[in-house]
């Protein structure tokens, strides 16, 4: 088991960032982020924005809320960003991939 | 070894280009139709029959607020230290509501209306024990009010609004005396003028007050049989010569009781004044809504909002509008009310793009049956709610009208 977590680990930290297996965990690690911070209720706070919380002016309040808002955004900007992204890069590595063996072949 | 690195170096360097190529598409493309996918679901928030599930969702909360007061309290005081007029809006957007939701759910109809109740009863209650200052902002009392005694069509204006369009729904022998008093007296006020308006603040009239008057003028010659619709012709006669700004077309937001512009053409006034004016003026209600739309509906990427004033005003700026977003200019007070004016003159583009944003930006919660948007306050909701739930008490008094009072000039 130990071993086992070893190697996902080696194996995530050989991940190249400009790749489709970069991009896709990028968008992963955003995404169990952004599902943590909802988990944990952080929503909530952004009704300080609109000085509907109880807690509004207090920074702690206003802090998680600010978190919450960059943890928001990565997941609704980001996050497809990156799904995409590595799609299109892995189309275009099996397209060039094709075309360099067909150059091989002929 | 030299060749080796520099191929490798090559390679690294193809694959980082790939991929700045691969992100900058993809950013395109999402940024292009991210919109798409948070402007679905309008039919959940507006029914043309009927009442949408988060129209019914959303007032079951204000519901609760006003019948388990323990949980109004708090956020209605929170509001109140932003501002007081705040409060009273809140409560006239949702009895206006609640009146509309009583002609769409008639199975529903009492419950609507006994919460539209405690809220006449509770607000004319506060005017009467608490005096006009309650629902004004500070600076009411600073100055002294023109005409004597001191009223502020503010309250009058709301007040009759909700007056009338509860009995719109039922009439309530206890109301008429109270809505055709508060007719009279705001006929009386506004006569007094040269522009036909009353104070809302010492010597301050409002555009969005004295529209809101109309209106309730107008529903009240409904309910009683009397006709106001000369008084009503004059004040948008009035209004077109000299309340209107030369550059936008606009009406102005606040005057002096002489008519001397204070505030310029408002977003969080003139969606309003528009709305309000459909009962009295048709065309020219659709002049200042298309005005509106051109000077103050903007939209980035999809994603729609109104800004609070045009890129011409150069002039002093209201206070009690909220927080206007820096950059976009978007402000969120004139975007709710645009809501409610898009959704009166039918403009479907315009409401989704609005809805897009409330989606992205809102940070609603579903729970229990009950829906809240985390980013607005107990005001922004109401008017939220109004706007999906608006349509018939307007029709009705329409429909009540004589035929010929809609077009300009006539």
């Amino acid at each position: 088991m130990k071993e086992e977590s070893q190697t996902i680990r080696t194996k995530l930290a050989k991940i190249r960032f400009f790749s489709p297996e970069g991009f896709f965990v990028c968008a992963a690690i955003i995404t169990v982020i952004f599902v943590a911070m909802e988990a944990l209720g952080l929503r909530s706070s952004v009704a300080v924005l609109a000085g509907a919380s109880p807690g509004a002016g207090a920074p702690a309040t206003l802090g998680m809320a600010c978190l919450y808002l960059l943890g928001y955004l990565a997941f609704v900007v980001l996050a497809p960003i990156f799904v995409m992204g590595s799609i299109f890069l892995l189309l275009v590595n099996l397209i060039t991939g094709i075309f360099r063996r067909q150059q091989r072949h002929f | 070894m030299q060749r080796t690195a520099s191929i490798r170096f090559a390679s690294r360097s193809k694959r980082i280009v790939l991929g700045v190529v691969c992100l900058t598409l993809a950013t395109a493309v999402w940024l292009s139709f991210m919109h798409v996918f948070f402007s679905t679901g309008c039919s959940d928030y507006y029914s043309e029959d009927g009442t949408g599930t988060k129209a019914r969702q959303l007032a079951a909360r204000h519901v609760a607020l006003w019948t388990k007061p323990h949980l109004g309290r708090g956020e209605m005081a929170r509001m109140r230290s932003s501002c007081a007029e705040w409060d009273l809006m809140a409560r006239t957007f949702f009895v206006l509501a609640l009146t509309n939701m009583s002609l769409r759910e008639p199975d529903k109809q009492q419950l609507y209306l006994d919460v539209a109740d405690r809220i006449i009863g509770e607000t004319i209650r506060l005017e009467a024990e608490e005096g006009i200052y309650h629902f004004l902002m500070d600076y009411g009392q600073y100055g002294s009010f023109v005409n004597k005694p001191a009223r502020s069509l503010f309250l009058d204006g709301e007040i009759a609004l909700m007056l009338g369009a509860r009995q719109m729904v039922k009439i309530r022998e206890d109301y008429r005396p109270l809505l055709s008093q508060r007719v009279d007296m705001m006929i009386d006020y506004m006569s007094r003028s040269s522009v036909l308006s009353a104070e809302s603040y010492p010597d301050e009239c409002w555009t969005f007050c004295n529209s809101v008057a109309l209106a309730a003028m107008t529903i009240s010659d409904v309910l009683d049989g009397r006709n106001h619709s000369d008084f009503c012709s004059k004040w948008v006669e009035t209004a077109k010569g000299e309340l209107v700004d030369p550059q936008t077309g606009i009406l102005y937001s606040s005057y002096t009781l002489d008519g001397v512009p204070k505030d310029g053409p408002e977003g969080s006034t003139v969606w309003m004044v528009s709305h309000c004016l459909q009962l009295v003026d048709e065309e020219f209600a659709k002049d200042q809504y298309i005005r509106a739309k051109r000077e103050l509906a903007r939209s980035f990427l999809g994603f729609g909002f109104a800004r609070e004033w045009p890129e011409s005003w150069k002039g002093p700026r209201d206070i009690d509008a909220g927080q206007v977003i820096p950059v976009l200019q978007a402000s969120p007070s004139s975007s709710g009310l645009a809501f409610v004016a898009a959704r009166s003159f039918g403009d479907t583009s315009l409401l989704k793009a609005l809805l897009a944003s409330l989606q992205l930006g809102g940070f609603s919660r579903e729970k229990d049956d009950t829906l809240t948007f985390y980013t607005c306050n107990q005001l922004g909701e109401a008017v939220l709610l109004y706007s999906m739930a608006t349509g018939p008490i307007w029709q009705k008094v329409k429909d009540s009208q004589p035929a010929t009072k809609h077009q300009s000039g006539k």
